[in-house]
């Protein structure tokens, strides 16, 4: 990721030198300077976000056991983690990644780094993509790295207190801490996998909320604009506004229909999820502070529970088909903004302007294409969902048979 | 103790319930503790805790008067594979 930030954030570096080195005059070609400043701004600030190390503490232990150590720590609190040798990379939420190592000074000087999730690398992509909007990376990065700031400061005490070794109380036998550790491993998994669908499904109607206002107040402001130029009215303010207005309330209009429907429709699902997340959220926090209290919760049977619905959770994860593929999702926005930008500027050939029937089979031939690779991602995920579901089959009955042979043999 | 009718194929849930929580005792447990602990209706535990009985994965003793249940090594050693199957199926290790 930092190579490729790095070499992304050069690339208009080079350009300019190039530029400067064949004796163009820069000054000359001020509009263009318009679109390179906020680009270069964009991506110095990008570089910056992540490439720059901030330490978390210094640890007194050996670096590869804190390594191991914190990967664990993590998982078993049900983050996603990639660990290798020398680094653990944390995803910490929607936004921001951690990829925590070590300096590589003389001291033990536990470092991170911010790390993309593939939700802001969406984002920073969209804003490059867009051209001048570039600059609102810088912000953007700034929020990533506050936001990374204060999840590592919030997680390095709890992580370094001593959690490491909250397997290794003594007075416990192996069997105990192995039972302990199996349980949090897996009540991690499953608060993984329930968590991840829960904000899926959330992710999935807020960002299909947001894409539909925004076409269809975009398309109607359009079209709108397109019949005013097309009529006697002659006041370019006038055009403007009024596409505007609108473009706004269609977006209104349609934000408050998509509302009640998504709350109708998603409320029920989200609200058994989140159940599901608090019930594996409360035995995780049981089984860390080893405290049974009689009543409470059976780990194991919310287990057995839990592994049941996995298919469910799994399913859940689908609906979020763009959200899951950000490079379709922006590949799909931008088709359907500029098909549409096409199909209005083709609409002229309606009033006898043959001329534009180009840009109007061009507007069709991407909405189309956005549509297929829409359709595509569905299909996609639904093979990817089927496989899912007849891996988790074979793994429940594996799971009832296993548990019949090891209980009747015994 | 009543007879373990009926119980050729016991309730995973239940069975791994009550292995849960006398393993978390980490000793002797009285009955109705048990039955309180595991929700289970109380002939339905006597069922159970016959089935464990008699493949030895917990014991019944005297104390006080009263019958306590303990969970053997071979109880403990059945609850742990049990979790650790759970494990294997959720999380495989590659």
């Amino acid at each position: 990721m930092a190579t490729a930030t790095a070499a992304l954030g050069m690339l208009p570096i080079v350009v300019t030198l190039l530029l400067l080195a064949s004796g163009i005059d820069l000054f000359a070609e001020l509009p263009y300077l318009i679109y390179i400043v906020p680009m270069v701004g964009g991506m110095l600030s990008v570089i910056f976000a992540f490439t720059i190390r901030l330490t978390v503490e210094v640890v007194p232990m050996g670096r590869f056991t804190t390594i191991a150590g914190l990967a664990k720590a993590f998982r078993l609190a049900g983050f996603t983690v990639a660990e290798r040798t020398a680094t653990v990379t944390v995803t910490l939420d929607k936004w921001t990644a951690v990829r925590l190592s070590f300096n590589e000074g003389g001291d033990a000087r536990l470092v991170y780094r911010l790390d993309a999730t593939s939700t802001s690398l969406s984002v920073i992509l969209i804003l490059f993509l867009l051209g001048l909007s570039a600059v609102i990376a810088i912000p953007f990065c700034v929020f990533l790295l506050v936001r990374t700031h204060a999840n590592a400061r919030a997680y390095a005490p709890w992580v370094l207190s001593g959690d490491f070794d909250m397997l290794a109380r003594p007075g416990t036998t192996q069997a105990s801490r192995d039972i302990r550790e199996n349980l949090l491993d897996s009540l991690s998994e499953v608060r993984r996998v329930a968590n991840d669908a829960y904000w899926s499904m959330r992710t999935a109607s807020e960002d299909a909320a947001v894409l539909s206002i925004t076409i269809l107040g975009l398309v109607g402001g359009l079209i709108l604009f397109a019949i005013l130029l097309q009529t006697s009215v002659f006041d370019p303010y006038y055009r403007a506004a009024a596409s505007l207005l609108t473009g706004l309330g269609i977006a209104l209009i349609t934000s408050i229909l998509l509302a009640i429907w998504i709350s109708r429709r998603m409320k029920p699902k989200l609200g058994e999820l989140d159940t599901w997340v608090k019930r594996i959220d409360r035995a995780l926090l049981r089984e860390r502070a080893d405290d049974q209290q009689e009543g409470s919760e059976s780990s194991i049977e919310l287990l057995f529970g839990a592994f049941n619905e996995m298919p469910n959770f799994l399913h859940a994860r689908r609906k979020a088909v763009l959200s899951r593929y950000p490079a379709t999702q922006i590949l799909v926005l931008i088709l359907v903004l500029w098909g549409s930008s096409f199909i209005v500027l083709g609409s002229s050939v309606f009033y006898g302007a043959l001329m534009y029937l180009i840009p109007l089979a061009v507007g069709l031939a991407m909405v189309s294409a956005a549509f297929l690779l829409y359709r595509w991602s569905l299909r996609k995920e639904s093979a990817e969902e089927a496989y899912i579901a007849k891996e988790w089959e074979r793994r429940r009955d594996y799971l009832r048979s296993a548990v019949e042979e090891q209980l009747g043999r015994m | 103790m009543p007879e373990g009718r009926g119980m050729d194929r016991p309730d995973f849930y239940v069975l791994a319930r009550i292995l849960e929580r006398l393993w978390r005792e980490g000793g002797p447990m009285l009955k109705t503790r048990l039955q309180v602990a595991t929700n289970v209706n109380y002939d339905l535990l006597m069922k159970y805790l016959t089935w464990l009985k008699d493949r030895e994965f917990i014991a019944l003793q005297e104390n006080g008067g009263h019958e306590v249940v303990v969970l053997t090594s071979k109880g403990q050693e059945a609850y742990l594979k049990l979790v650790r199957l759970m494990n294997e199926v959720i999380r495989p290790k590659e």
